[in-house]
């Protein structure tokens, strides 16, 4: 885990202190609430989720070009089921059950498989609601770097 | 791997112990408790580490990090009294030189001048005469 120290840490705690700034006496912010204007460049590697009831048909309403390239096609309305495999995507969303479950933002890291590189990789995602009790949406970030070979 | 760790972040709000967030990483779990409580915002927080053993599918829990704001009190009386230690202590470089306390002129004692000693003469003399005059006349 020490590899994680540099950048790929402080994206998270930048994402993890700015939901936290949103919720203003909430206990969790909503997506209207998630301004690009304000997270400048850490916008892309950042992606929302918007479900649908109980938490079903989970699906992309922004994926960032640094966390999934523009040119290998627009998840944009894609479900998050349908994410595809060995991404890092694929990886930032892997633990959206447990974050439904608890209603908290959870942080997970570890290596992963991307476009053929292999990617040491840290990764956040955080509930959203519009009304303060059912989470309708989620929003995450990721980054990462390549491991290098010696 | 059988084993699963997760770091659970805790505050402390309205008599009971909240989860604020769970991450994989001590490091930062440790860290974002700290940021919390720095915050100021809540009485306490404290860090569980989640052991998961899917085997036995069963977790431990162990509370790593807590912080309360008796700590917080207790730190800054501390460097209060760090503080007002080194105030007390003077740096050598400050110190002045040692020097001989100076010795107390004793004053000298004056003999009674002559015009003193002349006037007491004449008083002895006046009262002398006089008693000599009165013994005469009885």
């Amino acid at each position: 885990m020490a590899e994680y120290s540099g950048i790929e840490r402080r994206l998270v705690f930048r994402l993890l202190d700015y939901w936290e700034r949103k919720k203003e006496g909430r206990k969790m912010p909503c997506m209207d609430d998630i301004l690009s204007s304000e997270l400048a460049d850490d916008w892309d590697w950042c992606f929302l989720i918007s479900l649908g009831d109980e938490g079903e048909n989970a699906v992309f309403t922004h994926v960032g070009s640094l966390i999934y390239p523009t040119e290998r096609g627009d998840l944009r309305g894609i479900e998050v089921s349908n994410c595809p495999e060995e991404t890092l995507i694929k990886q930032a969303t892997a633990f959206m059950p447990r974050v439904l479950e608890l209603g908290v933002p959870v942080s997970i890291g570890g290596e992963c498989e991307d476009g053929g590189d292999t990617l040491l990789y840290r990764s956040t995602l955080m509930p959203l609601s519009s009304d303060d009790v059912f989470v309708d949406a989620l929003f995450g970030g990721a980054n990462c770097r390549k491991v290098t070979n010696g | 791997m059988s084993q699963a760790v997760s770091f659970e972040v805790d505050t402390y709000q309205n008599n009971k112990w909240v989860l604020e967030c769970v991450l994989d990483d001590k490091d930062m779990a440790l860290s974002t408790a700290k940021r919390l409580y720095d915050s100021k915002r809540f009485p306490a927080v404290r860090v569980v580490q989640e052991t998961y053993d899917e085997v036995s599918n069963s977790s431990r829990e162990r509370v790593i990090f807590e912080s309360t704001v008796a700590d917080r009190d207790n730190r800054v009386a501390q460097q209060k009294k760090a503080v007002g230690a080194k105030k007390q202590t003077v740096d050598r470089s400050e110190r002045q030189p040692l020097r001989k306390r100076p010795k107390k002129v004793e004053p000298t004692k004056k003999s009674p001048s002559i015009w003193v000693m002349a006037l007491w003469l004449v008083a002895i003399l006046a009262v002398g005469t006089s008693a000599l005059v009165y013994l005469k006349s009885l």
